[in-house]
């Protein structure tokens, strides 16, 4: 049996090696890929770190040289998020929010992963209501939110019900255009290994689907914490919408800065949270990319 | 016509597998196919042994894969019948397995999982579909690769993987559309090698799909030769190479550069008139 595993580094026992070497052989190049990875991946920290730096000291310059209606140094914006935190409820105003986030997020992704499979999949339900999703899709929600609130009234389930509509959108077309590219040839495969409607679903088109899921939870984040200042701003005044039209109603730049930093901290953490679970449900594609940007 | 198939699968499922000397049978009966206005395969006739390994060659456009997939029960057959044992083919069969130019792995299913699917969703309990699994990705040279995606995996490797699946099942008829076409010339060789060596040990009725008149005269017992504008079969001719066969012993044979020269002048002449045709079949 030849060793030919996919690599591009030069193995000493590569060659045509015969019958135990490409269990180890494999693991040999798997261990040294990961290495290769880390070490490239602490290169990528540092300079993240290093831009980091230069745009706060750059913050802090600026900030101390203007007015402090308009800008704020980066210290003070700081302080006055761990003010607004001690003194003004911050944290609790942002649980809130979250939780108004969460409700609509996981809300907006299941509708989503479900109609984008059922259309991505039976074209009898694309024709019937893919020109719904599509039309959505391309009407911002913001136009809708008044609408809502004439429906549901402006209580936490009206929030939820915002959330949840900006979310659905971007996660239904993203699914939907995943189930659709799903490789024509392995759904040939399946139906020459005579897999039924439900074996189809289970081994093939839900797995197919796992990282446009992914991709649409992951912009369906950006979504929903739009859509969660909107409907916290536009609805009654809750959470850190609240938070961010006091600070700015009443001229405290900094502490609306502050609230800002925050929201952008928070959607960045969902983020990188998405990532570590793809890492974990697509185990099958960190495995081929050895990273070959420049 | 779907009760007479019924009814045929029933009688085959009487009959115990294997032993039967006709299951592994096929017949291809007044076949044509079109793809759009256009004629792909006219009037076609081909009779297959149990247990007769057949490679079909031909130039683009001749319509051999189609002739394979319309066999795998995966092309709809628009005129004619085609019958595997005592069954007619409207659908791909249980006892038929299939490997693929482009393999066909699933990308998120480890080479163990791939092998095992066929048998886990003709429902053989999971326990005896990895044992079976196991033996035939041992009987392919992948021994040890088990937990590796397909990701890991290079072409040589991937068709093993996609070979090993073909023949968990232990199907009568296995069909192989240019499963070498996408690896490596030396790879192929190796392939070529083994797949004689399992065929060997181990024979079903084989229909193996190719460009490489080598490949052809290698493998089969019979090499059905094809001609495009419209796809029917030119020639077919026998191979006197005697089993077991290695790869070097049939260049060496005496009978393999007439042979070749033979098929090649079939094929040349045919070529050129689909040239000048110019052929819009996608194969």
């Amino acid at each position: 049996m030849s060793s030919d595993v996919n690599t591009n580094e030069s193995l000493p026992a590569r060659a045509d090696a015969v019958a135990p070497t490409p269990e180890t052989l494999g693991r040999q190049v798997l261990q040294r890929r990961q290495k290769r990875l880390r070490k490239e991946r602490w290169t990528f920290v540092g300079i993240r770190l290093l831009s980091l730096l230069v745009v706060m000291i750059g913050w802090q310059i600026y900030g101390s040289h203007t007015i402090a209606i308009l800008f704020a140094p980066l210290t003070t914006v700081i302080h006055q998020g761990y003010i607004l935190f001690a003194h003004y409820q911050l944290g609790s105003e942002l649980l809130y929010s979250i939780e108004t986030f969460a409700y609509g997020y996981v809300f907006g992704l299941l509708i989503g992963i479900f109609i984008g499979m059922l259309t991505g999949a039976y074209r009898a339900a694309e024709a019937a209501i893919s020109m719904y999703i599509f039309a959505l899709y391309a009407t911002p929600m913001v136009a809708i939110v008044p609408i809502i609130s004439l429906w549901v009234g402006y209580s936490f389930t009206a929030q939820v019900v915002i959330v949840t509509l900006f979310v659905v959108w971007p996660v239904t077309v993203t699914v939907f255009h995943g189930i659709q590219e799903i490789d024509s040839d392995l759904m040939e495969v399946s139906r020459s290994l005579r897999l039924n409607r439900r074996q189809t679903w289970l081994h093939v088109l839900l797995p197919g689907a796992v990282p446009f899921i992914i991709t649409g939870a992951t912009q369906g984040v950006a979504m929903g914490m739009v859509g969660v200042i909107i409907a916290e701003v536009q609805t009654e005044l809750t959470g850190i919408g609240k938070a961010l039209q006091t600070e700015a109603s009443t001229y405290h730049t900094a502490g609306a800065l502050a609230v800002i930093l925050l929201i952008m901290a928070l959607g960045l953490t969902l983020r990188a949270l998405l990532s570590v679970v793809k890492r974990w449900v697509v185990p099958w594609q960190r495995l081929d990319r050895g990273s070959r940007r420049a | 016509m779907a009760e007479q198939g019924d009814l045929r699968a029933a009688e085959r499922a009487g009959a115990s597998a294997g032993d039967d000397p006709g299951s592994g049978a096929i017949h291809c009966r007044d076949i044509y196919k079109w793809f759009g206005s256009s004629l792909i395969i006219n009037n076609l006739q081909l009779d297959i042994a149990h247990k007769e390994f057949v490679c079909i060659v031909g130039p683009s456009g001749c319509g051999k894969t189609t002739l394979l997939r319309m066999i795998a029960g995966l092309a709809e057959i628009d005129s004619g019948e085609i019958t595997i044992g005592k069954q007619v083919v409207t659908k791909p069969l249980p006892t038929v397995g299939v490997v693929f130019q482009h393999f066909g792995l699933f990308p998120w299913k480890t080479v163990i999982k791939n092998v095992m699917l066929p048998l886990v969703a003709s429902g053989v309990p999971k326990a005896e579909a990895r044992a079976r699994a196991e033996a035939a990705i041992e009987l392919v040279g992948l021994k040890g690769c088990n937990d590796l995606y397909p990701a890991q995996l290079s072409g040589g490797m991937k068709q093993r993987a996609g070979l090993a699946r073909a023949l968990a099942i232990q199907p009568e008829v296995i069909l192989l559309d240019e499963p070498f076409a996408a690896v490596d010339a030396q790879t192929r060789e190796v392939l070529q090698e083994e797949l004689l060596n399992l065929w060997g040990r181990h024979k079903q009725t084989a229909v193996f799909v190719t460009h490489s008149i080598d490949e052809a005269i290698t493998l089969a017992d019979r090499v059905v030769v094809m001609g495009v504008n419209p796809g029917r079969v030119v020639k077919e001719i026998t191979i006197p190479i005697p089993r077991p066969r290695t790869v070097a012993s049939v260049r060496r044979h005496e009978q393999y550069a007439p042979l070749r020269e033979e098929i090649w002048d079939l094929l040349r002449v045919r070529d050129s008139r689909a040239d000048t045709k110019g052929t819009n079949a996608n194969e």
